[in-house]
């Protein structure tokens, strides 16, 4: 419950030229205020409710004579109100700003897929595809067209290659040598039958 | 709204009012930049209560006119010592003073460039009329 009669003396002394009211101010009605407004934006991040209810307070107590105790409307009223507009105002921005990276989203592939130049990335991939497909068809032995698959998907240590080959028990030494053997003899079948394709 | 609600609320705040130069905050701020000092360090320097730190920062400035009045009554709310508070206040204040001189946008300065030319005008006019 906001103590009126408080904020008000709290008011009249900012006016007076008070240099702690502010802080008393804020402290008094940052909760119920920034609580009340969650209320009116559910689905507003809270931490931007907190910043327009923050603005108002500030903004009131860098310039208290812009709130009229006369015109019959309680400081914490006009505060609220002020806060809204704050919120409101952030809220607007932040659909303008997701509208533009939206807008920006849907022009990027306009350029990439123009008819005159083609899909270059898709092409890329397509032709990738292909020369992998090629090599693993070169390869009669399971084993090495599964050591070929783990090469074509990027992976680079041993102890997964020893594992495919059976050779996890032989030492890091062992296992360094003997993947790369494989590696080479796969690179000389896959070589080879090129060369008789082409 | 609990507590702790309240203190986060007012840190965020506090945060807020440190880039307003109305504000104890732009003073706090500026401070820590000049002398590299945490929220922490400075609130141990002033002997106040580091959760006492938010609300200090959304305390107004003191004003150039009042000051010794206005340092006192914010030393006062938060049971400081005054002469740490007017010293930091003072060590903010110099350093941006010397900011303006460097960067020649100091109002003293304007102001001293304005007189000296109507000082010069009316210099003119005495000499005319002496002549």
């Amino acid at each position: 419950m906001i103590d009126s009669a408080k904020l008000l003396d709290l008011h009249r002394q900012l006016l007076a030229g008070s240099r702690t009211a502010s802080e008393e101010i804020a402290a008094m009605l940052l909760a119920p205020l920034t609580g009340e407004l969650r209320h009116d934006f559910p689905n507003f991040d809270p931490a931007s409710v907190c910043d327009g209810v923050t603005d108002a307070i500030l903004d009131y107590s860098a310039n208290p004579t812009s709130f009229h105790s006369q015109r019959g409307i309680r400081l914490d009223r006009f505060l609220r109100k002020n806060a809204w507009r704050n919120v409101a105002n952030i809220l607007r921005g932040e659909k303008r700003r997701r509208q533009r990276e939206q807008t920006a989203a849907e022009m990027a592939p306009v350029v990439e897929l123009h008819p005159a130049a083609g899909n270059l990335l898709q092409d890329e991939i397509a032709k990738r595809q292909r020369k992998q497909q090629q090599e693993l068809d070169s390869l009669y032995s399971p084993i090495d067209k599964r050591v070929q698959e783990l090469r074509q998907g990027g992976e680079r240590r041993t102890e997964e290659f020893a594992k495919v080959l059976g050779i996890s028990h032989l030492s890091a030494a062992d296992q360094r040598r003997e993947v790369k053997k494989a590696k080479d003899r796969i690179d000389k079948i896959i070589c080879r039958k090129k060369g008789v394709s082409e | 709204m609990n507590d702790r609600n309240t203190a986060a609320l007012l840190l965020r705040a506090a945060r807020r009012a440190n880039a307003r130069e109305q504000f104890m905050g732009s003073l706090l701020r500026r401070f820590q930049e000049l002398e590299d000092y945490n929220e922490l360090q400075i609130a141990e320097k002033l002997g106040i209560q580091a959760s006492d730190f938010p609300r200090l920062a959304l305390c107004l400035r003191p004003r150039r006119n009042n000051f010794a009045d206005d340092v006192a009554a914010i030393s006062l709310r938060f049971n400081c010592d005054a002469a740490r508070l007017a010293n930091l206040i003072r060590v903010v204040e110099s350093a941006e003073v010397m900011q303006m001189a460097e960067t020649g946008t100091s109002e003293a300065g304007l102001l001293i460039a304005a007189r000296k030319r109507r000082e010069r005008c009316e210099k003119d006019k005495k000499d005319a009329k002496d002549k």
